[in-house]
């Protein structure tokens, strides 16, 4: 039989929470799934839809900032905006 | 140390847990790892059956447990104890009841095969890096978008 205790193993910490995690999303997609094919199943009346979940607090400027600068730089390596596009772009996040 | 499995030549391992639903493992995904093996994509290192019962008990199947034997035999006869105790608590602590995973550890013998042929080349590895399944998904779709 393997010997098994004791020994330092293999999943540091990070492994380990991604262990977890990724156990509990494969979980949680089922169970959704599950609940889906049962309601169309059963034909069962419309819950209520449950409340929208909190927008997010919005971010402090100075990262909200960058995260639209990061965003266009995306777009313009996507090739989805023109120099002069991004040029404008950039200046109107920077102004503002 | 078992003579076959060197510190200094192994190639980079990975660990992979996947998950099923219900606890009795039916040796469906056998066949593939079974090939991966067989064309020496990967070297099967260790090998561990975790499932937890409706009322959350444990168990732990081993290659060699009257059972699974048969068909996890058929992966690699060989293993190395290098999972611990404490990385199969790890992954039962996450299933949720009437769920199981099957752990394996793997070498992965392509890139050590890349990494001589690397070095015979005089050239340098400086990056090998798993990208995010996102990231390929975007990169891939925006191919389409131009």
């Amino acid at each position: 039989m393997p010997q098994r205790f004791g020994r330092p193993g293999l999943l540091g910490t990070i492994a380990r929470t991604a262990v977890i995690s990724g156990t509990a999303t494969a979980v949680s997609n089922r169970v959704e799934r599950r609940g889906m094919q049962r309601q169309t199943a059963a034909q069962a009346p419309q819950m209520p839809a449950a409340p929208p979940p909190p927008p997010p607090a919005a971010a402090p400027a100075g990262t909200d900032r960058v995260g639209q600068l990061t965003q266009l730089a995306d777009l313009k390596a996507q090739g989805l905006l023109t120099d002069e596009e991004f040029a404008a772009e950039k200046a109107r996040i920077l102004g503002s | 140390m078992p003579s076959d499995l060197q510190a200094d030549t192994v190639g980079p391992v990975d660990v992979a847990v996947i998950a099923f639903e219900g606890n009795r493992f039916d040796g469906r995904i056998v066949p593939a790892l079974r090939e991966l093996q067989q064309n020496e994509t990967v070297r099967i290192l260790d090998l561990a059956f975790v499932s937890k019962a409706r009322d959350s008990s444990v168990s732990v199947l081993e290659l060699a447990d009257p059972g699974v034997a048969e068909t996890l035999r058929q992966v690699t006869d060989v293993q190395f104890d290098l999972l611990s105790d404490e990385d199969l608590r790890t992954v039962s602590d996450s299933l949720g009841e009437e769920s199981s995973a099957l752990v394996v550890a793997w070498e992965n013998t392509w890139a050590a095969r890349l990494a001589a042929a690397v070095r015979g080349s005089e050239g340098e590895l400086v990056m090998l890096e798993r990208i995010p399944r996102d990231a390929v998904v975007e990169a891939i779709t925006a191919l389409g978008a131009t």
